[in-house]
């Protein structure tokens, strides 16, 4: 299997945030399962508390990966002397990248107190956290090019086509397997309404899980040879999926642009928070190694 | 539309979420009263964290203790700390914010260190409020306080003494471990150092104990204790003084100092002669407080004499006859001999004692007064008195040397009369035959010793008895009477010398004068 550098860089990112929580897990695990009200008396509680040598810092770096990976990714996205500067996929990873781990160091430096009226502060940066993965959900439900760009309803009916037609000449599949394929992969043009967009989604992702189940099972029982009939059965794969995101484009796309309206107000508010944070926190004289 | 959301969002949250930054949590239940952003300041200095001036504001007792240098927030694991190193905050309301666990607790560092029996109690057996004497009346009436507690030994024990000693720190004499023992009492500091047996003495044997109980007091001052007899009761009954010293040590009243130098006539028995000598365990046996009986001699010494002297059951005591100079020595005199049963005299005199009263290995005095007792019978059976073996010597001898005797020959058969009187004994009652003095053997009769000068002329009418013509005043026929024979001396012859008549003719082969005649026939004589 060959690793693209895309995926390289990915998995390298995902293995630095892993390493990062788990280290900090296991070393602080005795601490941080400790009740509140025993941990000023554990060892670890000058290293790891809030304002500890550790736990301080878990804050303000991880303070500072939200902060980098907020604005290099809204500077890159937005502003158009930057826009070519290296793909926008590339950097909502990095984004995403930063605000997971920059998020777990803050969960570290809060000792997991999640208890009192400070726990809004937390509780609206894992609102920030959460909207990111289900805006990268709903991100991944639109069809987009190779850099990141988003493609157009006709784009992805071509390339649906196209996927129609390698199966078609490069396989020799029979007739009856490609009405089969066509059947499954129907596209149904009809708008489907914002509020059953999930459930449509779930509903056709089993739909089309069973229908692979039944084409597989056929395309075992034909003379297709087995090398064949992986690539033939990733294109069918791609090819449901397609379908699925074209049927959903329209109401992704809707459920986009309201993402948005929740993701950045989060992201602002924990901004914010975060500067009355340090702000209290620097006026009381708890200025880390500063 | 957007817009208006983010803002709904902003203000939703925001609003709330800039109050939520201020505390980090909830304070303690004993700080709960300071919850509240108006009151973050008066804890936390702003720049500089908590200072531990705002924390001493409030609590003062421990910013004086601090001042005073006392208690554990001067110690070296407090000292340089601040407050919130060990009592922090904003972990909520339970909280332990004074982490205080009794067994962890090191007491050495609050300035008072456990010791002995201290190390055994609980905490709230000295943390209590009764014994809180410090005058702020708020840690008296706090609970669970640690506070207020005096390190004086008074401040939770009762003043045993009652207060009768120069001092209220018990520790000067007393350990911890047990008040009965006052193991940091050195008595050897005070006026009165123990020495010798003093140190064997329990306290209690010189200061008593009075009273039970509550009452209970031993008296440790307020007596004398100068003069042995302070304490020590005079057995001599100020026989020797006041100074018991003068003979006493203090290791005991057995042991006497500077002997040679006690008057040992003060007891009333005077050491004399030998006495002056002996070692006192000799006669003090079992230690001088043992009463010695020394009325008698034998008391003390053996009865050499084995009785010999006890005499119808009465003893007699050597001080009768010895003196202190030694029992070979003796006073008794010449004179007390001579009342005894036998009187020395003569020879006697000069007989050493020895010579009768050491005639064995030991002396011996109540011997047989007999003079064969001591005496050879020289006389054998000679003499009847010695032939039964009681032959007293005193008869013939006297005791200034055998060979004057002073015997009354009267009370023989054979008075000694005329010239027998001027005749040696030995003329008579020597033996030349046997060489031996003879006494039985010799026959009263005139012949025995006498020649018979008559050659037996008047064996027949006289039985040879000489003393029925001569007298013991010497041959003269004095007590002849020759009318008394067969031819009386009539006229002429009366004048006629004897040897006219009577002339000398061998008779029996002796020339003997004739005195028997034949016949007295005139012409005898005449022719």
């Amino acid at each position: 299997m060959i690793i693209t550098l895309n995926q390289l860089y990915k998995i390298s990112l995902f293995l630095i945030l892993s390493v990062i929580s788990v280290i900090i897990l296991y070393f602080g695990w005795d601490y941080y399962t400790l009740p509140l009200n025993k941990r000023f008396f554990s060892e670890l509680h000058t290293l790891l508390k809030p304002s500890g040598a550790l736990g301080h810092g878990f804050g303000i770096i991880g303070s500072l990966m939200m902060l980098v990976g907020v604005v290099s990714y809204m500077i890159r996205k937005r502003v158009k002397r930057f826009s070519r500067l290296g793909a926008l996929k590339n950097w909502l990873i990095f984004h995403i990248f930063l605000c997971t781990l920059g998020p777990i160091l803050v969960l570290y430096h809060t000792a997991f107190k999640f208890g009192g009226l400070v726990s809004i502060s937390f509780w609206s940066m894992a609102a920030v956290v959460v909207s990111g993965f289900i805006g990268r959900f709903i991100y991944l439900q639109i069809p987009r090019t190779i850099e990141g760009n988003e493609l157009s309803f006709n784009d992805v009916n071509k390339l649906n086509i196209n996927l129609t037609q390698r199966l078609r000449e490069n396989y020799n599949l029979s007739e009856s397997i490609l009405l089969m394929i066509d059947e499954f992969s129907f596209v149904d043009l009809e708008e489907i309404k914002l509020s059953s967009a999930i459930s449509s989604f779930i509903k056709k992702t089993i739909e089309q899980r069973k229908a692979l189940k039944k084409i597989k099972s056929v395309l075992k029982k034909s003379e297709i040879s087995k090398e064949n009939r992986k690539e033939v059965i990733r294109l069918i794969k791609s090819k449901l999926v397609l379908t699925r995101k074209i049927s959903l484009l329209k109401s992704m796309q809707k459920l986009f642009g309201y993402w948005h309206v929740a993701h950045l107000p989060f992201a602002i508010l924990m901004l914010l928070i975060m500067l009355v944070h340090v702000g209290v926190t620097i006026v009381f004289g708890y200025r880390w190694v500063f | 539309m957007k817009i208006t959301v983010k803002i709904a969002f902003l203000f939703l949250f925001g609003g709330i979420s800039l109050f939520a930054q201020i505390s980090p949590g909830e304070l303690t239940k004993a700080h709960a009263e300071l919850e509240g952003l108006s009151n973050c300041t008066k804890c936390h200095t702003l720049g500089d964290k908590v200072a531990n001036d705002k924390c001493l504001a409030c609590h003062a007792e421990i910013k004086v203790r601090i001042e005073q240098d006392r208690g554990y927030h001067v110690s070296s694991e407090a000292i340089g700390k601040n407050c919130s190193a060990c009592h922090s905050e904003h972990f909520g309301r339970d909280f332990e914010i004074v982490h205080f666990h009794h067994e962890e607790l090191n007491h050495d560092l609050t300035g008072f260190k456990l010791l002995g029996e201290h190390a055994k109690l609980k905490c709230d057996v000295c943390h209590a409020s009764k014994f809180i004497v410090d005058n702020n009346k708020t840690i008296k009436n706090r609970k669970n306080t640690f506070l207020g507690l005096s390190q004086k030994c008074a401040s939770c024990h009762e003043n045993y003494h009652k207060e009768t000693l120069s001092t209220d720190d018990c520790r000067q004499c007393h350990g911890f471990n047990d008040w009965k023992k006052a193991e940091k009492f050195d008595h050897q500091k005070t006026d009165f150092p123990l020495e010798g047996k003093h140190k064997n003495v329990k306290c209690e044997g010189c200061h008593k104990i009075t009273g039970t109980g509550e009452n209970k007091f031993q008296e440790f001052t307020g007596f004398k204790f100068g003069r042995c007899g302070d304490c020590h009761a005079d057995v001599h009954k100020g026989k020797f003084g006041k100074n018991c010293k003068s003979c006493h040590v203090v290791n005991g009243f057995a042991v006497i100092k500077n002997r040679k130098n006690f008057d040992h006539g003060k007891t009333g028995f005077i050491l004399k002669g030998k006495h002056s000598n002996v070692k006192c365990e000799s006669c003090h046996k079992s230690g001088f407080k043992q009463k010695i009986d020394h009325q008698f001699c034998a008391d003390c010494h053996e009865d050499y004499h084995k009785g010999e002297f006890s005499r119808d059951g009465l003893f007699r005591d050597c001080a009768e006859c010895h003196d202190e100079k030694g029992f070979k020595s003796s006073s008794f005199s010449i004179e007390e001999h001579n009342k005894s049963q036998f009187a020395l005299s003569g020879a006697h005199l000069a007989v050493p004692c020895t010579e009768c009263h050491l005639t064995e290995e030991r002396w011996t005095f109540r011997k047989k007064i007999e003079c064969i007792a001591c005496h050879e019978n020289k006389h054998g059976n000679e003499i009847a008195l010695f032939k039964d073996g009681k032959g007293n010597c005193l008869v013939c001898h006297i005791t200034d040397g055998w060979k004057t005797v002073n015997f009354d020959h009267d009370q023989t058969k054979f008075k000694l009369e005329g010239k027998h009187k001027n005749v040696h004994c030995s003329e008579c009652h020597f033996s030349k035959e046997e060489r031996t003095k003879i006494f039985s053997k010799i026959d009263s009769a005139c012949l025995s010793c006498h020649e018979d000068y008559h050659s037996g002329q008047f064996q027949a009418a006289y039985d040879n008895d000489c003393k029925s013509c001569h007298g013991f005043e010497g041959w003269s026929a004095k007590y002849f009477d020759h009318s008394k024979t067969k031819f009386k001396l009539e006229g002429a012859h009366k004048n006629v010398d004897c040897e006219k008549c009577h002339k000398k003719e061998t008779i029996n082969g002796k020339i003997t004068v004739k005195y028997k005649m034949e016949s007295i026939a005139c012409s005898v004589c005449h022719s």
